[in-house]
């Protein structure tokens, strides 16, 4: 059963290698998808092992996610995994995501403590961020956002979001509940070694947002 | 008798309306998008000429002051423009979307 591990990337050239490296050893193909970078991620990425793309102009990470799912399956992928490019989710956790996918999960959500490694503002807007989402969605999940999941290719067909940039992770939520998949949560590591990782106040903002448009169209 | 801030208005009406017809002319405006400014254009100039007759229009059948008419009538057409542009915006972002999606495409065959 083919896993493919698919990373979208904007400006990671200093941290996408190790996370390309270290992926490529947990699954079958790392497809990255470069979101017109303005460094060289592209070639530190495909240096790496992955099998690269490059957009011809930046859409958002919800499109280039989006573009590597559909590559993904047209290259015979059965469980893909998404993964950030900037080193916040370890890609040593993949098996760990795609182990209840192989038990007849359909989707898989990675989720982070809200321990000390996380930082404080990142944690309280984590955790009010979730609740609305629960709130609105009625997924039982304890970290809707993160972006290191892990869908059936089956699945992936109803997931299918819209989303071009920031919304995705909320979208991802609406479509889950409203399809209403086999899910499974498994606790990741949080990884913070820089402040400006993670969500600012704008994009969360903009994901609340988001999550409201997304209830509202499901009615 | 016209006053002078009437006469700039209605001179700078019309030099708009001269723009408007030398861009549908250089075909940077197609017809359908310069009639708009055309009435708008014009609506002015006739506003202005004929403010007593619109003036007793708008008190008359709408029931509002000619002043407050050239407001919402000002406002109407701004709400809808901004819905057209919005649409085209919306419309060139897909086709954005599609363009870069073909070459993506183009480019993971190629590797």
């Amino acid at each position: 059963m083919k896993s493919i591990a698919v990373i979208p990337a904007f400006n990671e050239a200093s941290r996408i290698g190790p996370v390309v490296k270290e992926a490529v050893k947990q699954v079958d193909e790392v497809i990255v998808v470069d979101d017109h970078s303005r460094d060289n991620t592209l070639e530190v990425a495909t240096k790496n092992g992955a099998t690269t793309v490059r957009l011809v102009t930046n859409r958002g990470a919800g499109f280039a996610t989006r573009m590597a799912c559909d590559l993904a399956i047209a290259r015979g992928a059965k469980f893909l995994v998404t993964i950030d490019a900037d080193g916040q989710h370890d890609p040593k956790e993949i098996p760990k995501l795609i182990a209840p996918l192989k038990k007849g999960k359909e989707m898989v959500f990675g989720c982070r403590p809200r321990d000390k490694n996380m930082p404080l503002v990142k944690r309280v807007g984590n955790w009010g961020l979730t609740f609305i989402c629960r709130s609105l969605f009625g997924l039982r999940i304890n970290d809707s956002q993160s972006g290191f999941r892990a869908f059936s290719a089956g699945a992936y067909k109803r997931l299918r979001w819209t989303s071009n940039r920031y919304g995705l992770v909320s979208e991802i939520v609406a479509n889950a509940s409203k399809a209403r998949l086999d899910w499974a949560e498994v606790p990741i590591k949080t990884i913070y070694n820089d402040k400006e990782w993670g969500m600012s106040k704008r994009d969360a903002v903009k994901s609340v947002m988001s999550m409201l448009k997304w209830r509202l169209l499901r009615w | 008798m016209v006053t002078p801030f009437q006469l700039v208005a209605i001179l700078f009406a019309a030099f708009m309306i001269f723009i408007t017809y030398k861009m549908v002319k250089a075909k940077r405006f197609d017809i359908k998008g310069a009639l708009l400014w055309f009435v708008l254009w014009g609506g002015l100039v006739i506003g202005i000429l004929f403010f007593q007759q619109v003036s007793q229009f708008s008190t008359s059948y709408l029931g509002i002051e000619p002043q407050d008419l050239f407001i919402f009538v000002a406002i109407f057409a701004l709400f809808w423009m901004m819905f057209q542009h919005n649409l085209k915006f919306e419309e060139h972002q897909k086709h954005i979307d599609e363009i870069t999606t073909e070459f993506a495409h183009r480019d993971a065959k190629k590797r």
